[in-house]
């Protein structure tokens, strides 16, 4: 089963839209669900992704304009526990440490997490962490030079392989992890 | 006139639908009764067979030749079912011939059969398991090349190739997806495969199915999976796994050779059914290609030509299917039953529209499973070719002509596309063959869905709901109208008059209808089709006897009668099997008529009208039971006079003459009895043969003539013996190319005929019109003796009102 894992769009406000090379890519008809770790900012947004798959997940980002997405959520995929949640709250931003306890307080096998705009997938404490970064390559508050990258699961039974796409040199890069439940 | 006759026919239709119906239980002609008849004429199962059988299973290994009666398959063990089968000299044949005999039914080796019939196996034994091995591999291969995993492939494929959104063509991953989207389709019909069998719910079927149909999708490319191969593909893996089954109980009973073992190894069942799909896919596939394909591949070429006003549907003329269909009704159909093809033709129903599922499928949406397996045997057992499905088609039509003849369009349609039920598969085996061979296989017992129809719960009653709202607008409503109508002329009143008068205007058919009614009225439209002469006639014996529904049912088979016996008839012509072509005209000059005064007349209560429903059903049923011993006794009187005849030509005997008139006029016993000769009340007065009178002795008196008027008297005398004679030598030579013409009708065994049998009338008649002409012809002395032979005891008259006469008055 495949999961889309992206966020941090910012569109139309940091930037004008999903780089046509993640376009190409991202067709109707693999995806099976969409998780999205918020800050789309737009309907428009919502809606271009709800035309890739028809369950799309979102919790809300500190600049969403829908005020109505949760602020964390949590999604069983197969045998995996996934919590959502966009990272402004956990402070220090994308800190170990702090995401383990949200990770705890969620009770999930996979967390996946926003808003610092980079990409990172490690375990901790056996664990899953992932935080796809920014699918458009919008700047951040501290960053201006961003890699666009989006993340893809392939979940099958007690296995998770996480397939990260990223944008370098206008040339589209992919890597595998894996990650086993134990 | 088209259009009276065509609401005459609806009405009719609903009549005899009706009447069918209300014999629920009573006595009516069931099927058990029709079969009941069948089963005391078909002789018994020969001691000899009986015999063998007896010694087969004391013993199986002493070749058991002849004996294939399928119902001793049961009493034997598993391993000698398969000797008998498989291992005798020649047996391939012998194999073909049980699958057209529908013998296969409850045979253990049916998938066996099918194989070999299908070129799966070879015909050679010693190759069998090579084969099947080779087959199977072939498979495996297959499933393992196309069923791709990408997530197996981790090493050493680029992960820019080998990640879940690449797509690129060589990537594992776009491949699958493309895989699922195929499997998707296939899974969406695999899981509607006969949804009434249980076999097919299971979850790990139905994975098999869709790997089998995915992988020779994946291998046709150019085919690909198109909808209908699931159901090809399912009753093979239903054969095979019945025979499996029987295969593994067996097991347990007996010890069984290694090649059985090999053949029907059940996990092989996935890999057997895929090679005998593939070999069936081999014939049918030219009719699963889809225009869209024809069409890229004859893109660029002068393919604007097409005729300015053909049908849309003809403008292809690379699609395969359509040329099939449209070759089977415009060339074969046409050739057997011109009517039906005007019909369809003239309500517009292209075969494209029901044919091409009956014909993609194999039958398989038209009949029940265990009926399907048996059609499949024959077609499969015909040849790789399939060629019998064509005639299939053609006798599937015309066993139900009767109803789409008598139906609109609408009705037609569902019709078709919802086939009645059908009590015996086998008769559209035998018709196929006859239809397509004629001269080879014995004709069929004429058998439509209207005589032995029994519609199911839902379809009858919507069947029924829909015929009486026609009736209404229809012919039924117009002739009961009218007939009040008329009875009330006598009284002046307006309203009646002016109706009567505003009728007519406004359509032409009541008018006709009406005409129709009075016995003293002109010729009613049907008389231009049949003889003219007749129809007022029987109208008015009709009239005279409605009441009784005895005399009706006679009278239906006697107006039949005469009907083909006048050589003014419409031209049989081409047509081959129009029983009820011929029947339909007269029994809507009588049927309509009786509801007419059922209305308008005696005002029968319904329960009344049912009662002779029931009654006329009954009737009908003891007419039938009559016809058929009637029938064999006259084939079987038949036979005898051959043999005399025959022994009679060897020793020339003295007293020939004497001989052959006690034959001729057995002859003509016989031919009262198979119909071909009216039988009149003449019949009755006077002994018409008298082979003790005095013709003969006056023969030899000539010799010495005394007197003019002692001549004149011999004259007469030896004319008549002429006549006699001639009558005789006559007969003789309609035997004679009788015998040519159909090799069943005499060679002694009777076939089972489920109803009345119109087809020999016409033969009859047909022979008998030639005859006559050819007597015409060669002797002056025919023409002469021929007015004495009306006027004495062989009614030949063309006119059949004389008939119909006697026979009412001989039998009222």
């Amino acid at each position: 089963m495949l999961v889309l894992v992206l966020g941090d769009l910012h569109i139309p406000h940091r930037c004008n839209s999903v780089p046509s090379r993640f376009k190409k890519l991202l067709v109707p008809g693999k995806i099976q669900h969409i998780l999205c770790t918020g800050n789309l900012c737009t309907k428009e947004s919502f809606d271009y992704l709800k035309t890739l798959a028809s369950d799309v997940h979102v919790v809300r980002g500190d600049f969403d304009e829908n005020m109505n997405y949760p602020e964390q959520k949590v999604v069983t995929v197969g045998q995996f526990r996934i919590g959502l949640c966009h990272g402004h709250q956990v402070v220090p931003w994308g800190d170990n440490e702090s995401l383990a306890m949200v990770q705890r307080q969620l009770d999930v096998d996979i967390l996946i997490s926003g808003h610092t705009h980079k990409f990172e997938a490690f375990e901790h404490e056996g664990k899953f962490y992932i935080n796809p970064g920014s699918a458009s390559g919008a700047y951040n508050a501290l960053d201006s030079n961003v890699v666009p990258s989006f993340v893809i699961l392939d979940i099958q039974q007690s296995t998770v392989v996480a397939y990260v796409y990223k944008l370098l040199n206008d040339d589209v890069k992919v890597e595998r992890i894996e990650y086993r439940k134990c | 006139m088209e259009t009276v006759l065509g609401k005459l026919r609806q009405s009719t239709s609903r009549i005899t639908r009706r009447a069918s119906l209300t014999g629920n239980g009573a006595p009516a002609v069931t099927k058990d009764e029709i079969i009941e008849t069948i089963d005391k004429f078909i002789p018994p199962v020969t001691p000899e067979s009986d015999n063998n059988n007896l010694k087969k299973a004391g013993s199986h290994d002493n070749g058991s030749p002849g004996s294939e009666s399928s119902s001793a398959s049961h009493a034997h063990s598993y391993s000698s079912e398969w000797e008998r089968l498989f291992m005798r000299q020649n047996y391939f044949k012998k194999l073909q011939e049980q699958g057209m005999d529908g013998n296969l039914r409850s045979s253990r080796f049916r998938s066996v059969c099918w194989k070999l019939y299908l070129k799966v196996l070879p015909e050679e034994k010693e190759n069998w398991s090579e084969h099947s091995l080779v087959w199977r591999k072939k498979y495996e291969d297959l499933k393992n090349k196309l069923i791709v995993n990408p997530r197996k492939e981790v090493e050493g494929i680029d992960l820019s190739l080998n990640n879940p959104l690449s797509q690129n063509n060589e990537s594992p991953w776009n491949k699958f997806f493309q895989d699922n989207e195929l499997r998707l389709t296939i899974k969406q019909d695999v899981i509607r495969t006969f949804p009434e069998l249980e076999f097919f719910k299971s979850e790990v079927l139905r994975e098999m199915m869709i790997d089998i149909l995915f992988c020779f999708s994946r291998e046709h490319y150019n085919l690909s999976y198109k909808q209908g191969m699931h159901e090809l593909l399912a009753p093979l893996i239903f054969v095979l796994h019945c025979d499996h089954q029987a295969f593994q109980h067996a097991c347990e009973i007996e010890s069984i050779q290694e090649l059985i073992k090999d053949i029907m190894n059940p996990s092989y069942l996935e890999h057997d059914a895929y090679a005998m799909f593939c070999q069936v896919l081999e014939t049918v596939e030219p009719w699963y290609m889809s225009k869209d394909f024809v069409i890229s591949q004859y893109r660029g070429k002068d393919f604007i030509n097409a005729q300015p006003f053909a049908k849309c549907q003809d403008l292809n003329p690379s699609n395969r299917i359509v040329t099939k269909l449209t070759r089977i009704q415009d060339y074969i159909l046409k050739k057997h039953d011109s009517e039906l093809h005007l019909h369809l033709e003239r309500l517009e129903i292209a075969p494209q529209i029901y044919g091409i599922r009956w014909i993609r499928l194999l039958f398989g949406r038209e009949f029940p499973m265990q009926d399907l397996l048996m059609l499949w045997d024959a077609i499969f057992a015909d040849g790789i070719g399939f060629d019998l499905v064509d005639y299939l088609f053609v006798s599937m039509l015309l066993y139900i002509r009767d109803l789409l003849l008598s139906s609109d369009y609408a009705t037609c349609l569902s019709t078709l596309m919802k086939f009645p039920p059908v009590p015996d598969v086998h008769y559209f085996i035998v018709k196929s063959l006859y239809l397509r061979e004629p001269n080879q296989y014995p004709r069929p017992p004429n058998y439509t869905y209207q005589t032995v129809n029994k519609i199911p719960g839902k379809t009858r009653n919507h069947k029924a709901a829909l015929s009486s709202s026609r009736s209404k607008h229809g012919a039924g409503g117009v002739v009961g109208g009218f007939s009040t109508f008329s009875r009330r002329f006598n009284r002046p009143k307006t309203l009646a008059v002016s109706s009567s008068k505003k009728l007519p205007k406004s359509s032409s058919e009541p008018m006709n209808l009406q005409t129709e009614m009075s016995p003293a009225s002109p010729n009613p439209p049907e008389g231009k089709r049949g003889s003219t002469a007749s129809l007022p006639v029987l109208e008015d014996t009709t009239l005279r006897q409605t009441p009784s529904a005895s005399s009706l049912a006679r009278l239906e088979t006697s107006s039949l009668r005469s009907y083909h016996s006048s050589p003014a008839g419409y031209s049989p012509g081409a047509i081959s099997e129009n029983e009820s072509l011929h029947s339909s005209p007269t029994k809507y000059s009588t049927l309509p008529n009786r509801s007419g005064r059922n209305r308008g007349g005696k005002k029968l209560t319904k329960m009344q009208e049912n009662d002779i429903q029931h009654h006329l059903s009954y009737l009908q049923g003891r007419l039938n039971e009559k016809e058929t011993m009637s029938r064999y006794c006259s084939s079987k009187l038949d036979v005898h006079i051959d043999r005399l005849q025959s022994e009679l030509q060897q020793i020339d005997m003295e007293q020939n003459e004497e001989i052959f008139l006690a034959l001729a006029g057995i002859k003509q016993v016989r031919d009262v009895l198979n119909g071909t000769l009216k039988f009149s009340q003449n019949l009755l007065d006077e002994d018409e043969i008298n082979i003790n009178d005095n013709h003969y002795k006056d023969d030899v008196v000539i010799m010495t003539p005394d007197s003019d008027i002692a001549m004149t008297a011999e004259h007469d005398n030896r004319r008549e013996l002429l006549r006699k004679r001639q009558k005789m030598f006559y007969q003789s030579s309609e035997e004679n190319s009788e015998n040519a013409e159909s090799p069943e009708s005499f060679n002694g065994v009777l076939r089972p005929r489920t109803e009345f049998e119109l087809d020999d009338y016409e033969k009859h008649s047909k022979l008998r019109g030639g005859n006559a002409a050819r007597g015409n012809m060669s002797e002056s002395t025919i023409s002469e003796s021929q007015t004495s032979l009306s006027s004495g005891n062989m009614v030949d008259s063309p006119n059949p009102l004389y008939c119909i006469e006697s026979w009412e008055e001989v039998d009222g």
